[in-house]
């Protein structure tokens, strides 16, 4: 098999690696929301902050669709270059200190409760925003005249 | 739409511009395919001369090598950027794995260049700056497609 060969069959088998990052202010662990995932062929490693998952792009889909509804608005995802465990970046193989990007993520992860509450009160505005639209009658032609006259004048 | 984002490793913009119906222009994507390739040619990053050429496209050989890298693997999302979401204060991300302030200066350039939609928010202090933040990206996102 040539060097091609793999290229192309490591392209097909589409792995992805996929933090998922739990908000401070949520109720649930890193360890619930595992549990959920248990049934899916895919890596599943805890940390303090959240999971990394790893597997086919097509399963990391389907467990981001089991999680995310437990707690929408304080689960947050996103790719992760390595794969769980790589010795280029894990801390044991590397004599300890934080990892590359963790700074990052600690610095975004304090801010997370914020952005968890933008996004509920964007939820509640879709509920009350319409309705009081609705309420309001559409501005009248004859008004817009009187306004333009008035203007001129 | 294809959506750049800056700084292009965050995890919330990252995050919204997914969960508002976009795809996500991440570094992290461009590295898990240079380090999780079977064929490494310059392990242990397998960052190859052939990603310093791709920064010369960006920049001029003066260029420190550490910029010229840095562009190899964020020029070309900046090419296929339909839209981008811009972060002003992130003065953290000069610092660290990303850190290069010169290089994140000419990224902004770059992409202010390139006419494509563009919004530049601020980090969020508290709450109100946060809803601000987040209205402001939802309603660029949705205006998008």
């Amino acid at each position: 098999m040539n060097k091609q060969n793999i290229k192309e069959i490591a392209k097909s088998s589409k792995n992805e690696t996929r933090i998922v990052v739990l908000s401070p202010d949520s109720n649930f662990t890193p360890e619930t929301l595992a549990k959920q995932l248990i049934t899916l062929p895919i890596t599943v490693k805890t940390t303090c902050w959240g999971l990394i998952l790893s597997g086919d792009s097509e399963s990391i889909q389907q467990a981001l669709h089991k999680i995310r509804p437990l707690d929408p608005n304080r689960i947050f995802t996103k790719i992760r270059g390595y794969p769980p465990g790589d010795p280029r970046i894990c801390r044991f193989h590397r004599g300890g200190g934080p990892r590359p990007g963790f700074h990052f993520l600690e610095y975004e992860t304090a801010i997370l409760p914020f952005i968890g509450k933008a996004l509920e009160s964007l939820e509640e505005e879709l509920v009350s925003v319409p309705e009081k639209i609705l309420e309001k009658p559409p501005f009248s032609v004859k008004d817009l005249k009187k306004i333009i006259n008035e203007t001129e004048l | 739409m294809r959506v750049f984002i800056y700084p292009p490793n965050s995890l919330i913009l990252a995050d919204l511009v997914e969960r508002f119906g976009h795809e996500p222009l991440v570094i992290m994507s461009e590295v898990g395919e240079r380090v999780t390739n079977p064929d490494i040619d310059s392990p242990p990053l397998n960052i190859t001369e052939n990603d310093l050429k791709m920064g010369l496209r960006y920049v001029a050989i003066e260029a420190p090598s550490g910029i010229r890298g840095r562009m190899g693997l964020i020029g070309p999302l900046i090419d296929q950027s339909q839209a981008a979401i811009i972060i002003e204060n992130a003065e953290l991300n000069t610092f660290g794995c990303l850190g290069c302030a010169r290089a994140a200066n000419y990224i902004k350039y770059l992409v202010k260049k390139k006419e494509i939609p563009i919004l530049t928010v601020q980090y969020p202090t508290d709450e109100t700056s946060a809803k601000r933040m987040v209205k402001k990206i939802k309603g660029f996102l949705q205006n998008l497609a």
